[in-house]
């Protein structure tokens, strides 16, 4: 009864959570803007407008320049300092338009100009017509460079994107022994590419959305079509496009705004670092999101089991994976209840712990003068500090960190009798586990210090009932409409979960993702052996 | 605040009340409050209706580096004393005068001196079975001489002669199950009529200013609960081995050509009861006991074949007197702590209603036949000893 109660609970809180925080979007605002300017037939009236609307920042150039026969045009280039390629403006635009000597025609109307301009002379690979100073301006700013024509009520943007840019690199936070080593950059483009890379599929799609009012962030999402469930897309779709907000400077900002559970400890948009990775998620069925500006790209729908998941685990061989993949089961249960599991035994059921052990802790315990709770707390605070300090700070002066961390307060500590060895060993051991699973380390640090709290007031009792709390809890959550618990249940398949089967026999993308093209394969395919291909020759031959 | 909200807010209040209402907070105690007891004794006081009672508990000293004491092989433990009308009572008296509270989850044994289990050990044994700390599995051990005085005493491997003695004991029940006898085995057993309770049986000695652990053997208790004789070391192979399931020990015999000893591989015993035409109960025993010389001490003359029937021949009567004496002395006491009466129970249990009020004299009373049955089958690493002539062997 209390049990379903508890669920119950959950999912109204969560509920209610999401209602407090769902967006209506105003969509009036982009409107306002577009009656004010067209762009102006005399020259100077559009530069002097787009040198209002951009104020007058210093790195904003404008070149106007003649041109034509008898240079009896005019025109004028805009374009923003250190977001372009100058040898771009020079060889592309500015080169071909001065020097172009017309021999058959001479008479033009400006309308004709503007598309000679484009179409003949420009040797750029994206032009664009624009009539709208605001996105006359809006091209600038992203890197392009906008020409204007005496004359002509149309503006020219090329795309001129030419900025200085990080290299693909090794990403620092997920590293592999085995597999491929590049990381996103910063860089929209470059990540779409790296994706594209992976997947030379035609089905792989890209949309391009624009959130922000004051960044004006490109943002794109990626699905293979066909095996993207529509729906997923659709509410990826609706969930961005509406967002009325200020600005994104990360993906962790759209993450927040279009994450299921916005109170929960556990994550409900995965993310990642590396184009394998996110080719691997859109193959199975899922959504990706990569925003301009940041190497992290984020993936939905995102499961529980995800977060045990690695790259390797694909790219060792299935034993071994399995293996290490169990590892991080129990490495994320330790991390999360190895506390609290000792200061219930050592508070309320010292019966159960074996006598001589219990000497050995007993012994420890003697003389150090806090409870064993606040001792706890002590040394996973003193870590978590220890762990943050060392993330923040510069490499060489880390070595350092790690040093007092590891003598002041390990040992010092323990020598001075102000705590005792057996829970200097536990904090250790439950941080080090904590590290199998990167990806939860934030909700396990929470977690922890729940389940520490349970027990010391309720013992073993308080720590069931929080571990079957936080069961219920994930059970409640969803991510994108995919039951967040998914992967562990019967009803899914399970090749891929706590165990992973050998890839040859996972023919079956995830049920709950992919739900409308399940099939991956139709065949089992366990791998040739070498001697079975002989046979055949042998028996052709002898056909 | 919507109506919903506060039903919500509500139902967690009362939620996070009753895990705080249900759990044990007061159950808390920190480990450094509590004192853990590793042996209790019962002894006999000098007034009658008092039980002395002394209770051992290992002493916790830190053990970091650092703030080691310079005496850190000094006392490890600290025995308490009181004397009381009942056990009870004499904990709470211990509980009063001290800084921390005994727990008795860890207790390793429960040592009663001879003197007091020969008035009866039942009403001591209440106490402990209903506690909810103390635990069933603990020893029951008999001393021989006075239980505090083992509790004292300083052992060479073990610091805490509590530890000791259980470790001892799960030792000797390496042997033979029967060794371990547990408060819960004890309680069973004084409670079924048809087998008589045993306990183990130990003793001090005193080796110069060295204390010796002697494990005297079994004491025997009627259905009373008291004490009314005891199994001597020799007597308890006889009844170790008519229990069966013996996987260790040893069987020597001596006759004309020399000594020779064996390995028990495995000794199993097959018992069958019956009543006879007289109304006579009519035990028999069929032991199987498979043996491995481990040991020869002449036999020189002998080929062997010849010897090896020869030691089944002796081994067979070694092993029949040995059990045979056994049973007699138990006969003698009356005490059936084989379960014969059990087996009675179980395959005959009409006529066990008959017998049971007085079973006692009908087991003195019984007829023991006794069929062992030896086999050697190997010799050990060598075949003949280094003295044994070779040639005639060979053929």
């Amino acid at each position: 009864m209390v049990l379903l109660f508890l669920r119950f609970l959950f999912r109204k809180l969560r509920f209610f959570g999401s209602s407090c925080l769902s967006h209506k979007p105003e969509g009036e605002y982009h409107e306002k803007q577009s009656d004010e300017c067209k762009i102006k037939t005399r020259l100077q009236k559009s530069l002097d407008s787009i040198k209002d609307s951009l104020g007058n920042s210093c790195d904003v150039k404008t070149h106007t320049f003649k041109f034509g026969p008898e240079k009896r045009f005019s025109g004028a280039i805009v374009f923003i300092d250190g977001l372009v390629s100058s040898s771009t403006i020079t060889e592309s635009i500015l080169r071909p338009i001065v020097s172009w000597q017309p021999i058959y025609k001479l008479g033009f109307s400006e309308d004709e100009l503007a598309d000679l301009v484009s179409g003949e002379l420009l040797c750029a690979g994206e032009v664009t017509k624009v009539s709208l100073l605001s996105e006359l301006t809006l091209g600038c700013l992203s890197g392009d460079t906008a020409i204007l024509l005496d004359g002509c009520p149309f503006g020219l943007v090329v795309s001129t994107k030419g900025w200085e840019k990080r290299n693909v690199t090794e990403p620092q936070a997920e590293t592999v022994v085995r597999g491929p080593r590049e990381g996103f950059t910063e860089n929209l483009r470059t990540n779409t590419a790296l994706v594209r890379r992976k997947l030379k599929s035609e089905n792989l799609r890209v949309e391009n959305l624009i959130v922000g009012r004051n960044t004006q962030t490109d943002i794109c999402i990626m699905y293979l079509d066909g095996i993207a469930d529509p729906k997923v897309i659709e509410t990826v779709k609706y969930r961005i496009s509406g967002l009325d907000v200020d600005s994104i400077l990360e993906s962790g900002y759209i993450e927040e705004y279009i994450e299921d559970a916005p109170f929960s400890p556990f994550a409900t948009v995965g993310y990642t670092e590396k184009p394998d990775v996110v080719a691997a998620r859109l193959l199975e069925g899922r959504v990706g999101i990569v925003v301009d500006g940041t190497p992290i790209v984020l993936t939905v729908p995102m499961l529980f089991i995800e977060n045990f998941q690695t790259t390797e685990d694909y790219y060792t061989r299935p034993l071994y994976a399995s293996l290490v993949r169990i590892l991080r089961f129990i490495g994320y249960l330790i991390t999360v209840f190895l506390p609290a599991i000792y200061i219930a035994l050592i508070n309320f059921h010292q019966e159960l712990i074996p006598t001589t052990l219990l000497f050995t802790i007993a012994n420890a315990r003697e003389g150090t003068p806090f409870p064993a709770l606040l001792e706890m707390m002590i040394m996973i605070f003193a870590f978590e500090i220890l762990r943050e300090a060392g993330i923040r700070l510069p490499r060489p002066v880390g070595q350092a960190i790690s040093i007092v961390g590891a003598l002041v307060m390990g040992d010092a500590a323990v020598s001075a009798g102000l705590v005792g060895a057996p829970i200097l060993i536990t904090v250790a051991i439950t941080s080090v586990a904590g590290f199998l699973v990167p990806a939860q380390n934030d909700s396990a640090s929470l977690l922890r210090l729940i389940m520490m709290l349970l027990a010391s007031f309720a013992g073993w009792y308080g720590v069931s009932m929080g571990f079957l709390a936080v069961l219920l809890y994930i059970g409640s959550l969803d991510s994108f409409g995919t039951s967040y618990f998914d992967g562990f249940a019967w009803s899914t398949n399970l090749q891929d979960s706590i165990v992973r089967m050998p890839l040859w026999s996972m023919v079956r993308r995830p049920k709950d993702i992919a739900r409308n093209n399940l099939v991956r394969r139709r065949f089992f395919i366990p791998p040739l052996r070498p001697h079975s291909h002989d046979d055949n020759d042998d028996s052709e031959r002898e056909g | 605040m919507s109506m919903r909200l506060f039903k919500k807010t509500a139902a967690l209040g009362i939620l996070i009340s009753i895990l705080a209402g249900f759990s044990g907070c007061w159950d808390s105690k920190e480990i450094d409050t509590i004192q853990i007891v590793t042996g209790v004794g019962l002894d006999k006081a000098e007034n009658d209706e008092y039980v002395d009672i002394s209770i051992q508990i290992a002493k916790t000293s830190p053990s970091a580096p650092g703030t080691k004491d310079s005496n850190g092989n000094g006392d490890s433990k600290i025995i308490l004393e009181s004397s009381k009308q009942t056990i009870l009572e004499g904990v709470a008296e211990l509980n009063l005068n001290n800084s921390r509270s005994p727990i008795f989850h860890h207790n390793q044994v429960l040592l009663i001196s001879a003197d007091l289990a020969k008035e009866g050990i039942t009403e001591y044994l209440d106490a402990f079975m209903r506690d909810r700390e103390a635990r069933l599995e603990v020893l029951v051990v008999i001393v021989d001489g006075e239980a505090k005085e083992m509790l004292q005493a300083d052992f060479e491997q073990e610091k805490v002669s509590g530890i000791f003695l259980r470790r001892t004991i799960r030792l000797l029940s390496n042997v033979t199950p029967e060794y371990s006898v547990r408060m819960i085995d004890l309680a069973s057993r004084l409670r079924d009529e048809s087998i008589s309770p045993v306990a183990t049986l130990v003793r001090l000695e005193d080796n110069d200013d060295k204390k010796n652990l002697l494990v005297e053997g079994m004491a025997v208790f009627d259905s009373e609960g008291k004490m009314i004789g005891n199994i001597d070391a020799d007597e308890m192979r006889g009844y170790v081995w008519a229990m069966g399931k013996v996987e260790q020990g040893r069987v020597a015999v001596e006759c004309e050509y020399g000594r020779a000893a064996f390995q028990i591989i495995s000794m199993d015993c097959k018992r069958n009861v019956k009543l006879n035409e007289k109304g006579q109960v009519n035990v028999s025993f069929d032991v199987d006991a498979t043996l491995n010389i481990g040991e020869l001490r002449g036999f020189e003359n002998l080929t062997p074949s010849e010897l090896i029937s020869h030691l089944i021949e002796e081994t067979e009567g070694e092993i029949e007197d040995t059990i045979k004496g056994t049973f007699q002395s138990m006969q003698d006491l009356g005490a059936d702590i084989y379960g014969v009466g059990l087996d009675l129970k179980r395959h005959h249990p009409k006529q066990w209603d008959k017998l049971k009020d007085r079973w006692e004299d009908y087991f003195s009373e019984a007829e023991l036949e006794l069929d062992v049955n030896v086999r050697i089958p190997g010799t050990g690493q060598i075949k003949k000893s280094l003295e044994m002539e070779d040639g005639e062997n060979e053929s």
